[in-house]
């Protein structure tokens, strides 16, 4: 849906770090050498990253 | 005791102390991550939410945002009002949270909340009160971990030097100096005892033998942003030693 603000497994926030990913890996960069250098090492915040489908786009004209 | 810091920035520091127990070290780790009080978004206000995102979701996503924690905040310190008021379209994030104490804010301006569409708007005012890691990860100020420090011995009189060790280490922490096997940085050794395995096959029996010491810890601390790594290990010990007080008090009125 929309990133999520903090890590599932071990609670880092990692929400902030999501746009800089994007904007890098849209530009051709490594995703492995982006999560490096954006400190998520552990693979619980790293597969939080490669697995996700933001889908706030999709259902954004319906109101609740 | 000794202490020896391998790293020490704001966001995570890493120490080698000597002299600990591995339950006091778990102890040390479990504080850090469960009682130093924090603060976090607690009740949520929505004036109005007519974005995409449901009010319980909205307040879920507002309530994991780190907030900044002054120095010897405790649970009686004063909760803070954080205001949110943002029209669409436009993404909500934390640098739309308006504080009423300049101490008390995000970590980072980034954080997402919402999307919003043409027309949608959301308004909502954001109780921030101190709490603990133990009720909810929302007050999770970080995390703490901890390993016990090697000790790798080569029996140099009867190595022949035959380098299986060498190429067996996944670490490459094992490395000729001549006609001496040294080892680099074995803070980083992992007790996978491949050298050991590889030895053991080239020769008889095993030169090298790889143990971890009982009583030397390589102490790891992240921190998610409230307050350096390495306040949230004085703010952990100083926890520990409150608790003691109160119950030597308890003891002696006993
Ligand atoms: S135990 Fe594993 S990591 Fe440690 S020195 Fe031996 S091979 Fe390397
Ligand atoms: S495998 Fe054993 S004998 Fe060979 S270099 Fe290593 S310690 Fe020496
Ligand atoms: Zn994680």
């Amino acid at each position: 849906m929309i990133v999520p603000i903090r890590c599932f497994t071990c609670g880092k926030p990692i929400g902030h770090l999501y746009r800089e990913y994007c904007e890098r890996t849209a530009e051709g960069e490594n995703s492995k050498d982006v999560l490096d250098e954006l400190g998520l090492s552990r693979y619980c915040c790293r597969r939080m990253f490669l697995t996700h489908v933001d889908l706030i786009d999709e259902i954004l004209e319906f109101s609740v | 005791m000794k202490v020896r810091f391998l790293s020490d920035s704001e966001t995570s520091c890493t120490a080698v102390i000597e002299g600990i127990s591995a339950p006091f070290a778990n102890a040390l780790r479990r504080v850090i991550m469960t009682e130093i009080p924090v603060y976090a978004g607690k009740d949520i206000i929505i004036y109005e939410n007519s974005g995409p995102l449901f009010d319980e979701v909205i307040a879920h996503r507002i309530g994991l945002v780190p907030l900044t924690t002054p120095k010897d905040s405790s649970e009686d310190s004063k909760s803070v009002i954080i205001s949110v008021d943002v029209a669409g379209p436009s993404m909500v994030t934390s640098a739309d949270f308006v504080s009423e104490d300049p101490d008390v804010v995000p970590t980072s301006d980034g954080f997402p909340i919402v999307k919003l569409g043409k027309g949608q708007r959301l308004k909502c005012n954001i109780e921030g009160v101190v709490g603990y890691g133990k009720d909810h990860t929302r007050w999770q100020p970080g995390l703490a971990s901890y390993k016990n420090y090697p000790s790798i011995v080569i029996d140099t009189v009867q190595c022949n030097l035959c380098g299986s060790c060498i190429k067996a280490c996944p670490r490459a922490l094992i490395q000729k100096d001549g006609d001496v096997l040294t080892v680099v940085d074995a803070g980083s050794c992992m007790f996978c005892r491949a050298c050991e395995e590889a030895c053991a096959q080239s020769n008889e029996k095993s030169l090298i033998s790889v143990t971890p010491l009982k009583d030397v810890f390589i102490f790891m601390v992240e921190s998610y942003g409230a307050m350096p790594a390495k306040d949230l290990l004085s703010t952990a010990l100083m926890v520990i030693e409150n608790k003691a007080r109160a119950l030597d008090q308890n003891l002696s009125g006993a």
